[in-house]
């Protein structure tokens, strides 16, 4: 890891997909445009109105962007997880929420990489769990690809399931009365 | 039996005739004697005899008896031929007429025989029509019930390849709606956590 990025935590985590760091590069060099006018213009530093993103990343990261060489560091840092940081594309059965995807996010970050991004795809045929895809090979992590492992035991349960169906005589219809309590 | 008859009313005409002929002959030759004198006087003798007894009217009536005689024959040949030919006529009718009957019911015969050889043919080959039409019919049925049981064991083997697709969708279909991500974070999570060092050994050995 570079010297640069060594200094930082890391990303928080509501910072999650590729955009999100091209939008902190975006505003970072906004708020580095403004400080720069400010100063030109002989008035008191103050920081321009902030996103939410870029709030939890000072806080994070413990920055004060007023100073220069910091905001220099910080454009470095995102610089270099634009370029390096690994990516994960992670589709889902529905819409997660911001909060699973956090969680989500905060396992990846603790046990693959500090830096992990994640891209958010939706593809519904997949019921259930989640697919995921590196830079060179595919995880299947879907209620199908579950139910394709387990497919003999399934077979076997629903063959057994149709033996016993075929032996027991079919029962006659019966009416249930409902009863007041 | 009419032509002895005729043969027979013919061969008494010809002996008749051939008597009376003979007897003329004689009468004529009976002239000639032995001595020239007495020949002639017996020749006139008899000549004058003969003119005396076979004069004109005894010869009218000889011939007048000769032709009543010829034509009662003759009639009565005719009657007999008459009841001959009615008699042949008729055993020629019932002749005919059997031997007809014999014709036809012989005909008749051959006729039915055909039929009836017609009549076995078309039962036969009816029946062997029925044969393979059943055989037929079974060659199908069995060919039919193959076909159901490839069939079935096709659908069934089809329905096992494909029975994750069709128990997802039927999952999808029917709690697709109600199936939280938020619940299914801890299996997605053991998933990671059992593919982590993949995963890992992807993002850093990678491109």
């Amino acid at each position: 890891m570079a010297p640069e990025v060594e200094r930082f935590v890391g990303l928080p985590l509501i910072v999650v997909t590729p955009v999100d760091v091209g939008r902190l590069v975006r505003e970072l060099e906004t708020i580095d445009n403004a400080l720069l006018q400010q100063e030109l213009q002989k008035q008191e530093a103050k920081l321009p109105k902030t996103t939410r993103f870029m709030d939890e990343l000072i806080d994070l990261n413990k920055l004060n962007l007023l100073d220069k060489a910091e905001r220099l560091r910080l454009k470095q840092f995102l610089a270099v997880v634009k370029q390096r940081a690994p990516l994960l594309h992670v589709s889902f059965g529905a819409d997660p929420s911001s909060i699973f995807v956090e969680k989500v996010v905060d396992w990846l970050r603790e046990n693959i990489h500090p830096l992990t991004l994640m891209t958010i795809g939706l593809q519904p045929t997949i019921g259930a769990g989640c697919l995921i895809r590196t830079t060179n090979k595919y995880f299947d992590f879907s209620l199908s690809k579950h139910l394709g492992e387990n497919r003999e035991l399934l077979m076997k349960a629903l063959r057994e399931s149709i033996a016993t169906t075929a032996t027991t005589p079919p029962q006659p219809a019966t009416q249930t009365a409902e009863v007041a309590a | 039996m009419t032509i002895w008859w005729l043969v027979v009313v013919l061969g008494f005409l010809g002996a008749a005739g051939i008597a009376f002929i003979w007897l003329a002959v004689r009468i004529g030759s009976a002239g000639v004697g032995s001595g020239k004198n007495r020949t002639d006087s017996l020749l006139e003798d008899s000549e004058r005899d003969v003119e005396h007894i076979f004069n004109d009217e005894f010869r009218e009536e000889l011939r007048n008896r000769g032709r009543l005689h010829f034509e009662k024959i003759i009639g009565e040949n005719a009657m007999f031929l008459q009841q001959d030919l009615r008699l042949t006529t008729s055993q020629l009718n019932e002749y005919m007429k059997t031997e007809i009957t014999h014709k036809l019911e012989a005909e008749f015969e051959k006729y039915e025989q055909s039929i009836m050889d017609a009549k076995q043919l078309a039962v036969e080959s009816i029946q062997k029509t029925n044969t393979a039409i059943d055989e037929q019919r079974q060659v199908m049925g069995r060919e039919l019930q193959q076909e159901i049981i490839a069939e079935k064991q096709q659908i069934v083997q089809r329905f096992e390849q494909n029975m994750t697709d069709i128990i997802n969708h039927y999952v999808l279909a029917a709690i697709g709606n109600q199936i939280d991500l938020n619940d299914q974070l801890e299996f997605i999570l053991a998933d990671l956590e059992m593919n982590r060092q993949a995963i890992i050994e992807d993002i850093t050995h990678g491109a």
